[in-house]
């Protein structure tokens, strides 16, 4: 039996009026990519942020249920979200690296928590560029301004960035949506890597990704959770009609 | 743990800072209504309102306080003004969203921005050794130094407001307007005149009211090419009115304020707040004509 | 069709000839101003200090006052505004009360100089006097201060409103603090923006002269800190306009308007050039 890292239980979400999430109930495992699957509006993203509690900056936003993370519930307000950012990561849809250096980009989160230590610094920096497969391409240009890089190594650096904290969980909000072919090929191969060490969430809306990148799979509809399995029997075998309707392109 | 729970401290320790300081920020512009308000009181336990404004006996030895003259030059150097710097501003602002090539336009849009920032003191000094002796010679009268020469100065005041506001509405038209109008054959004049003015009518507007409100707070450029004569033109004809001599609301002011005690001390400040209430009345038009372009779009 | 041409032609020569206005004006005020007192701005006009009747008078004093007035000014308000921003933007909630704050703000942008020359002068130099000192670059500056505050408040609020909001969440979901996010990543973005406000802010201040009149005064000595009564290079020249009979008095008053402009032509620049590098940043 396998490790669980979030357990769900009964979650609802509500923008003002307009609840989002209905009733969510998934078990996520540790140290395997999962892919949220559904077409655009049905939750998945909404989801993906109540695990690191980014929907809390939105206003109007009401949640209720429980998140248990390793036994606990991080949906509690005793739950310090600072530090329950410092172990989910999240990466983002559009690459956002800060208007600044390479290097200080990765050393923003460390920073951040008070570390100062110029080795330190250096050596998180190095493995979390090398952990992000970036490290050649940058290692000569650590102090130049990160805006000037390709849009795939922004995301890449993203994602470094996030590895920087030493999460135990990376979220990636259709991390490749704004990259070429190329540069999607290249995020997709370091996730692969990426799982041995980290429990990966992925929301996208490519189902060859999800095919190809993703051990688990959660196909959403209109804020619920309609089928969730191994990702191989999502896409051979599916269950709900809804679910091999969308992963066959009916509709979405 | 410990350094997470200090993070969240200096977090509210920060937002009461930030908060105290807009709260500063919302007295002192607070204060200054309630201030000069305050300050106009005492007029009006010795004048009624109706009497402050339509008299134009503006006498201070005799405890007489009329502004009706003042409110007069105002409003003539104010009409004057616009309805030469807008026409202007407004042609100005065609050439540069729409004829002028983009690195004129930038130039043109440049050369504005200083006309902008020009300090008022200049424009009056430039009115008082240029403008004044022109319409003196021009109108072959006594002295320069008249309605009509405040008005040209103002004119050349609001001009920048006029341009750049306006330009920046007119660019703000989406290119399909233009390309509409295009297609059913009609100039690119008429495109501008027909389609894109009345689109970006709001913006326009604005920008004029603007203009107007600038013309009418304008202090020291009027004050060093007006006359400031105390007394009330000579309406008709009305070319008479603007080749005499005239105070306006803001010279009035800063003419009188700094020997003025008591009841004219009092009378300054509500100078000062009927100059006020114009401004808010522009600024309620404006409000109005925003509104109303965002119903319309 | 002929007729349509005639029309759109006379159309034309309308804007031709008001674009023409628009830069002759400038142009016409500039040389005017520079042609008469340029040769008036020597080393020794800068440096002189200013009698009445002394031919040899400078402007050292109303260049110093103006320094004075500026850097006063700008150590009130700057603070305020930057704060008063990062509550709008960053903090408070749409509610009434914002809504409040900005209307506030707005309408008093429009508010004539004059008026917050009648309240600085009832306020500083009247009721405060015990601490202003009456007429004193204290007193213009708190008035001055207050003036620019709306527009240095929106100015300000706008440049934080270009930081994308992905920028906050990044460096939130980095478990950065509110305080660390502001610090860190929002005012160090906006840092240009800012700048360029404080610039514009000083060409204002440079450029005032009803509400420093009235609270300033117009004392022609050296300041000997914020507590005298002093002259700015506008109110300087207010008095020389106004008063100045002599051709000796001319020619100062147009090298004082000669010097000013060169202050305000150098600002606008700066702020085209901080512009630029805001514009390669962001592309």
């Amino acid at each position: 039996m396998e490790e669980i890292k979030f357990d769900v239980k009964n979650l609802n979400l509500f923008y003002g009026d307009f609840q989002a999430l209905k009733n969510l109930n998934i078990e996520i495992k540790a140290n395997r990519v999962t892919a949220l699957i559904g077409p655009s509006g049905c939750g998945k993203s909404t989801f993906l942020r109540t695990l690191n509690r980014m929907n809390d900056l939105v206003d109007g936003v009401k949640t209720n249920g429980e998140i248990r993370m390793d036994g606990k519930n991080i949906l509690s307000d005793k739950v310090n979200t600072i530090e329950l950012r410092t172990k989910v990561g999240m990466v983002f849809q559009k690459p956002n690296p800060f208007p600044m250096s390479i290097y200080d980009n990765i050393a923003y989160g460390p920073r951040c928590q008070g570390i100062k230590d110029k080795k330190v610094l250096d050596e998180l920096v190095e493995s979390s560029l090398k952990a992000a497969a970036l490290w050649d391409d940058v290692k000569d240009r650590l102090n130049k301004n990160a805006m000037g890089m390709s849009g795939g190594q922004q995301q890449r650096l993203c994602i470094a960035r996030a590895i920087a904290m030493k999460p135990e969980v990376i979220l990636m909000d259709e991390p490749t949506s704004a990259l070429d072919p190329i540069a999607t090929q290249k995020i997709e191969e370091l996730i692969d890597v990426l799982k041995k060490e980290y429990t990966i969430l992925i929301v996208t809306h490519s189902m060859q990704q999800a095919s190809r990148v993703s051990d688990d799979t959660a196909f959403f509809l209109l804020g619920e959770i309609v089928e969730f399995d191994t990702t191989l029997n999502i896409f051979s075998n599916p269950k709900n009609k809804k679910t091999e309707e969308y992963i066959t392109g009916r509709f979405g | 743990m410990n350094g997470i729970r200090t993070k969240l401290r200096i977090d509210a320790i920060f937002k009461t800072i930030v908060f105290f300081f807009t709260i500063v920020s919302v007295v002192a512009l607070a204060a200054i209504l309630i201030f000069t308000l305050l300050k106009a009181i005492p007029l009006f336990q010795e004048v009624n309102l109706i009497d402050f404004i339509t008299s134009d006996v503006w006498s201070p030895s005799t405890n007489q306080f009329g502004i009706a003259s003042f409110i007069v030059a105002s409003v003539l150097t104010t009409i004057l003004a616009c309805l030469i710097g807008i026409p202007i501003g407004l042609y100005t602002a065609i050439f540069i969203s729409e004829i002028a090539p983009k690195k004129i336009a930038s130039l043109v849009l440049f050369a504005v921005e200083i006309l902008a920032s020009i300090p008022s003191v200049i424009y009056g000094f430039f009115g008082l050794t240029v403008m004044v002796p022109l319409v003196q010679q021009l109108f072959n009268i006594r002295s320069g130094t008249t309605l009509f020469t405040a008005s040209i100065i103002l004119a050349l005041m609001i001009l920048p407001t006029v341009v750049s506001l306006s330009t920046s509405a007119l660019k703000a038209v989406p290119k399909t307007i233009d390309e509409g109008s295009l297609a059913l054959g009609a100039t690119k004049m008429q495109t501008i005149l027909k389609t894109k003015i009345p689109y970006a009518k709001s913006g326009i507007l604005t920008s004029c009211l603007l203009g107007l409100g600038r013309a009418l707070g304008e202090t020291m450029a009027v004050m060093l090419v007006a006359g400031n004569a105390n007394m009330m033109p000579q309406l008709f004809p009305i070319s008479e009115a603007y080749l005499s001599s005239g105070r306006t609301l803001t010279g009035n002011i800063i003419m009188e304020l700094a020997y003025a005690s008591g009841i004219h001390e009092a009378a300054l400040f509500a100078t000062g707040v009927v100059l006020f209430i114009f401004v808010c009345i522009i600024n309620i038009v404006i409000l109005r004509v925003k509104k109303r372009g965002v119903a319309h779009s | 069709m002929k007729k349509r041409t005639v029309l759109d032609g006379i159309q034309y020569a309308f804007i031709f000839l008001a674009s023409a206005i628009s830069i002759l004006s400038l142009v016409v005020i500039i040389v005017f101003v520079l042609q008469k007192g340029l040769s008036h701005v020597s080393w020794n006009f800068l440096t002189n200090s200013f009698k009445p009747s002394d031919p040899n008078s400078g402007i050292l004093p109303m260049l110093v006052g103006t320094l004075y007035t500026v850097g006063l000014t700008l150590l009130i308000a700057t603070p305020v505004a930057i704060f008063s921003a990062l509550y709008l933007n960053e903090y408070a909630k749409e509610s009434k009360i914002t809504e409040v704050v900005r209307f506030a703000i707005d309408g008093l942008a429009s508010v004539p100089s004059i008026v917050y020359g009648l309240f600085g002068f009832s306020l500083f130099v009247t009721i405060l006097q015990p601490f202003t000192n009456g007429y004193s670059i204290l007193s213009g500056s708190l008035t001055l201060s207050i003036m620019i505050l709306p527009v240095l408040i929106k100015t300000i609020e706008e440049t934080l409103k270009t930081i994308p909001n992905e920028m906050r969440e990044a460096s939130y979901a980095l478990g950065a603090s509110k305080v660390q996010t502001i610090f860190k990543v929002i005012l160090p973005t906006s840092l240009n923006g800012i700048i360029s406000a404080i610039i514009l802010a000083i060409g204002r201040i440079v450029s005032e002269s009803a509400p420093l009149l009235l609270t300033a005064g117009m004392v022609y000595y050296m300041p000997q800190g914020i507590f005298s009564s002093s002259r700015t290079l506008t109110t300087h020249l207010y008095y020389l306009a106004s008063e100045g009979v002599s051709d000796e008095q001319r020619a100062q008053a147009f090298a004082t308007a000669t010097v000013l402009i060169m202050v305000i032509v150098v600002l606008n620049l700066i702020v085209k050039l901080v512009a630029k590098r805001i514009q390669k940043k962001v592309g």
